[in-house]
């Protein structure tokens, strides 16, 4: 940049940077004002529209750029400043984001003026809205200019800048068309097609009925640590490992070993003094775990049966003197899972085991393990499932693949390319 | 394998490490030195991948989980880098410093023995956990690097500057920064430098886009949605977005090189605001992945 360049007058000539600052700064204050006036979130309209909005939108930058290219605005559009300048106002927007603790929309009192301008609901604000499609339209505009002409050299470019494209086109027009809902499944009720939804008490009819058959954790065993009395400190063994409970297992905690004598994944205590316990799996039980305490010179000085507790029964630890004593933790979970009967419309059942990181897809809605009774834990008598239905996933995930595509493209060649580039140069140089 | 394996693993590879390393340095013959220091890189390689196998049988989950287990991963992947990089580009020092890098892993591990723990939740049981976290951890690496490239080059782009004059600029970096963008001055002196960056960066930064893209793909089958704006997705976009910026600032102004290395290494800030700033943020209430890391 030169004198001249520094001197000419904001939005006189080659747009560049400075433009692309004034309109940021024009476009957070548009979105304040906007959600200032109508205190209210944008609302993506639903299918059809949403799909023709996209396409409009993509057909007209397209059409802008093949015969408006030269236009000043078009020709900034396509160029880095504008990108670059989209990237810092979408950055400073996401910045807020990250930052700010946000709140649910629907549990704002009204006229809260942070909240009105969006600064407590960012993700649905018109401030990241328009950032957004400032974003959106230099990538649009960039995509347009990579692939018209054609050269394969920018493959790997063509598909990233294609694949953000498409991701977050369909993300924001396809959020309106997704629909999810939680709701509690309770232990032995009739199948049901209504659901209330767990945050919003909003029903939703679902095409098919549902029915809890068992809510199960699958647990890991306990771990046992020593406890300091004065602090509430956990003590690790001497070894630094996590001692998990096996039978006949040991294990040296400062002064003293402990030793699984027996050990019961569930069990009930047979005397209100939990001085035995028996084995059994009926609800309720619980892990408990006989131990022996050796000191120093390796002699007994405790044997006795220890638990974690839970909401019917209580803890019971192991006392080895006035600072110290062995505590059982509570079992953490491995997997939490939901065997569940669907009755479809057509008359059949199906059954199947919902587990978290393992959903599973019935008429449309794929239906997700979410929670259960946590104060009951292993004994829950629900199960808090999700069923979503997003029907534009197919082309987000297009999206991702693209970009996922591009992002190896990148890996491999991209620096050959640029090496390229750059001998290339200096051959025009030399020249 | 157990952690209690780890100091005889630990020490065997840091011995292969640093005879590497001393050997960059050795007036011998290039072609010798890129053997020898092939040879011994590999073979600590090859240990701790052997240790991590072990370790991973035996705690029946991958050991990805805990901040030492994470360590553990981090000094791996960047022996591995510095052997692929070294052998593609032929940078000596970039050797010698991710084996020193590595080395600096492992003896924090080696003073800090994890307590390790064998259990893992339910949400991290899948089978996008061990991708997800290797690209990311492989990234931060790369970018890791990238960032002392930028302040190597900063270093030398301020040749006059004093000591006094390099404490005032440490802290007032951002200050510093703004002015690099406001400035008129072209230089070209960093073009060597910045190449090399670039090679890094892009590397890092197709990591960067696979480990978002994966988290995204994972987050949809664990919780039903493939973006929520938690708070380390956001900034985890947020860092894309800045390397982004870099790339796309160096291909438009070839002649702003002092700005690039500056936009380069404030980009290393928010890769680290990521990475565990963000736990400490105040929208970190609900997020779900500010895990504890012991019980």
């Amino acid at each position: 940049m030169g004198k001249e360049k520094l001197n000419r007058k904001l939005f006189h000539g080659t747009w560049q940077y400075k433009e692309g600052f004034v309109i940021s700064v024009l476009l957070i204050l548009l979105g304040i004002f906007i959600g200032f006036i109508t205190k209210k979130t944008i609302d993506f309209p639903e299918f059809p529209l949403n799909l023709s909005i996209s396409i409009s939108y993509s057909l007209l930058i397209i059409v802008l750029y093949k015969f408006e290219r030269n236009h000043k605005i078009i020709k900034w559009l396509s160029s880095i400043p504008a990108a670059v300048t989209s990237m810092v106002l979408f950055a400073v927007t996401s910045a807020l984001l990250g930052i700010i603790p946000q709140t649910d929309p629907g549990m704002i009192l009204k006229d809260d003026f942070w909240f009105n301008i969006g600064f407590k609901h960012l993700s649905t604000s018109w401030l990241l809205g328009l950032s957004y499609l400032f974003f959106l339209t230099s990538l649009g505009f960039a995509t347009i200019k990579i692939a018209y002409p054609f050269k394969l050299k920018r493959l790997g470019t063509l598909l990233s800048h294609l694949g953000l494209y498409i991701i977050i086109l369909a993300g924001v027009a396809g959020s309106s068309d997704a629909k999810r809902t939680y709701f509690v499944l309770n232990n032995d009720a009739t199948p049901t097609n209504i659901v209330k939804d767990f945050f919003s008490d909003k029903q939703y009819k679902l095409p098919f009925k549902l029915q809890l058959i068992k809510f199960d954790i699958a647990e890991y065993n306990p771990k046992i640590v020593l406890v300091e009395r004065k602090t509430n400190k956990l003590l690790m063994p001497e070894s630094n490992h996590h001692f998990i409970i096996h039978k006949n297992d040991e294990e040296k905690f400062l002064n003293w070993k402990i030793k699984i004598k027996t050990f019961y994944k569930y069990a009930y205590p047979s005397d209100s003094l939990y001085q035995n316990f028996t084995s059994t799996d009926a609800f309720a039980s619980l892990p408990a775990a006989e131990v022996e305490v050796y000191d120093k010179n390796d002699s007994i000085i405790k044997s006795a049966w220890m638990t974690c507790g839970n909401f019917a029964w209580s803890r019971k630890n192991i006392d080895v003197n006035n600072n110290y004593y062995f505590a059982m933790l509570q079992p953490e979970a491995k997997e939490f899972s939901s065997k569940v009967k669907a009755y479809l419309p057509d008359g059949n059942t199906e059954e199947f085991s919902l587990k978290v990181n393992s959903p599973k897809v019935v008429d449309g809605w794929k239906l997700y393990q979410t929670s259960y009774n946590e104060q009951m834990g292993k004994w829950s008598n629900y199960s808090v499932i999700e069923a979503g239905k997003d029907p534009w996933l197919p082309v987000v995930y297009s999206g991702i693949f693209l970009l996922i595509a591009g992002a190896f493209y990148l890996f491999w060649l991209g620096s050959i390319t640029s090496k390229k580039e750059e001998e290339e140069e200096n051959h025009n140089l030399n020249k | 394998m157990t952690w209690t394996n780890f100091p005889l693993t630990a020490y065997t590879v840091s011995i292969l490490l640093i005879l590497a390393f001393s050997i960059l340095f050795f007036p011998i013959k290039r072609k010798l030195k890129v053997i020898l220091a092939n040879t011994l890189t590999i073979s600590a390689l090859i240990i701790s991948i052997i240790f991590i196998t072990g370790l991973w049988i035996h705690l029946e989950r991958p050991p990805l989980r805990t901040l030492g287990e994470t360590r553990l991963l981090y000094s791996v992947f960047l022996i591995l880098l510095g052997i692929i990089t070294f052998n593609r580009w032929k940078y000596f020092w970039f050797l010698a410093f991710t084996n020193l890098m590595a080395l600096v892993f492992i003896f924090v591990n080696l003073a800090h023995p994890e307590t390790y723990n064998k259990t893992l939740m339910p949400a991290l049981q899948s089978y996008w956990f061990v991708p997800h976290v290797i690209v990311y951890i492989l990234s931060y690496a790369v970018l890791g690097v990238s960032w002392l490239i930028s302040i190597r080059g900063l270093i030398k782009s301020y040749p006059n500057l004093n000591v006094f004059g390099k404490i005032i600029s440490v802290i007032f970096y951002p200050i510093f920064f703004i002015i690099e963008i406001l400035s008129d001055e072209k230089n070209e002196d960093n073009h060597k430098i910045l190449k090399m960056a670039d090679d890094i960066v892009y590397i890092g930064f197709s990591f960067l886009t696979l480990g978002i893209t994966f988290g995204a793909l994972w987050a949809k089958e664990a919780w039903g949605n493939y973006w929520t704006w938690d708070p380390k997705e956001t900034w985890a976009l947020l860092t894309l977005l800045v390397y982004l910026i870099y790339i796309h600032i160096r291909t438009h102004h070839k002649d702003r090189t002092k700005l690039h290395l500056w936009i380069l290494s404030i980009s290393f800030v928010f890769l680290l605001s990521a990475w565990f700033g963000v736990n400490y943020m105040p929208s970190a209430k609900n997020s779900v992945h500010t895990y504890s890391q012991q019980e």
